[in-house]
């Protein structure tokens, strides 16, 4: 039985869900993290520095490669004009909730500049929907990007969504203040890892 | 961390009373609280950047880029004692165990706020372990690769702190002490569980040179 959290209301696990079994770990404070199957971490050239996957696919890196690949995709639009097509159609498109328009100014104002790299809320909420996974980004202005793919069977709080991305955000902070550490090629430090492998049993 | 507090306060309470009172803990809290400070951060990317630099010149060879801290170090240390000695009004040391206490004690937490105990003096006391609490203004954020850490032979290792090491000699050095000074447990590449211990040992006095015969 799942422990219900004050904040948000996680719903038990389909009955026929049974394909995820015993991997996904549900803790007392885990609400927010039920359902993550990978965090991905793309660095400022758009190559992928690190990845970790939870879950039936724990030690398969390449899973969800091609999810990430789609995310980083709807990433670049939105980052490069407001993407004001290609959000629309993807915020109106789940019947969920709890999904929120892209934080982009630039879309909801309806005014764009070209250039306009400069984003006040890095997070960018939902960006590429599957039939089994919801992909949400973050970006930063060092056009580092994180992704987080959920579980489309679990419902998340968006406000529980950002403090992940807050995580890896310090986390990734602190592996970059490594003075033996490159700005685009894997990121070796283990307590990186070992935090990311944290996010989901968090 | 309270027991070592309350170890330290132990100690700083009952030397007090001794003849002389010299109390190079309360010394550097004092010279510490005095002196102006600079973010920490700025510290550790900067001396991050010097030791990248210098393995980057030296071509990944280890051996030189460990000598070449050494000896950075050991310039600071010559230009830090002068300033050491302007702001505290440290007596001279009569031995070399109140000169290692000098420096570790009260040099090293004015300028670093580094909290370290000296332990494990030898019979003649001339050498001993200086065991920091923590090095994080060197050492915080960085994890040392693999290829700076392996190999058997301890010079094949990256002595990331060895300015610190320098900086000791050169200071001792200056004021007539020649030391040998090295990690002897170092937590970025051995055991991180037994954080960080530098070896201090007296090797010499030097002898003030004067420039003409009298």
């Amino acid at each position: 039985t799942v422990p219900a959290r004050a904040a948000s209301a996680v719903p038990l696990r389909p009955a026929g869900g049974s394909a995820y079994g015993d991997q996904v770990i549900i803790k007392k404070n885990a609400a927010m993290s039920a359902g993550l199957r990978c965090v991905g971490v793309i660095g400022p050239n758009n190559a992928p520095v690190h990845i970790t996957t939870f879950g039936e696919t724990e030690n398969d890196a390449n899973a969800y490669l091609h999810v990430l690949h789609c995310a980083l995709d709807e990433v670049e639009l939105r980052s490069a004009g407001g993407g004001g097509g290609a959000s629309a159609s993807s915020s109106t498109d789940q019947g969920n909730g709890n999904q929120t328009p892209p934080g982009n100014p630039g879309a909801t104002s309806g005014h764009q500049t070209s250039s306009s790299q400069i984003q006040k809320d890095p997070f960018l909420g939902m960006v590429f929907p599957t039939e089994q996974a919801k992909v949400f980004a973050y970006k930063t202005n060092t056009r580092a990007v994180f992704l987080l793919v959920y579980d489309d069977s679990f419902v998340q709080q968006e406000s529980d969504i950002k403090q992940v991305f807050a995580k890896i955000h310090d986390a990734y902070a602190e592996a970059m203040s490594n003075p033996f550490a490159a700005p685009n090629s894997r990121i070796d430090s283990a307590k990186f890892c070992a935090e990311m492998r944290g996010l989901c049993t968090d | 961390r309270e027991r070592a507090r309350a170890a330290r306060a132990a100690t700083m309470a009952a030397r007090s009373t001794r003849v002389g009172g010299r109390n190079p803990e309360l010394a550097g809290q004092a010279a510490w609280v005095a002196t102006e400070k600079v973010n920490a951060e700025l510290f550790t990317l900067t001396y991050g950047a010097l030791v990248r630099q210098v393995l980057h010149d030296c071509e990944d060879r280890v051996f030189e880029a460990n000598k070449k801290l050494d000896e950075m170090g050991h310039a600071m240390g010559c230009r830090l004692i002068e300033d050491f000695l302007a702001k505290t009004n440290a007596r001279k040391c009569l031995s070399f165990k109140e000169s290692a206490e000098t420096v570790a004690l009260v040099g090293f937490k004015m300028f670093l706020n580094l909290e370290c105990s000296l332990e494990n003096w030898n019979d003649d006391e001339t050498r001993c372990d200086v065991r920091f609490e923590h090095l994080d203004p060197f050492v915080a954020f960085v994890e040392v690769p693999d290829r700076y850490k392996s190999g058997d032979d301890e010079q094949s290792k990256l002595k990331y702190c060895q300015v610190l090491c320098g900086a000791a000699r050169g200071a001792l050095e200056s004021v007539g002490v020649r030391t040998e000074c090295h990690f002897v447990k170092d937590a970025l590449v051995g055991d991180p569980s037994e954080g960080f211990v530098m070896r201090l040992e007296f090797t010499e006095n030097v002898e003030d040179e004067y420039p003409f015969e009298d």
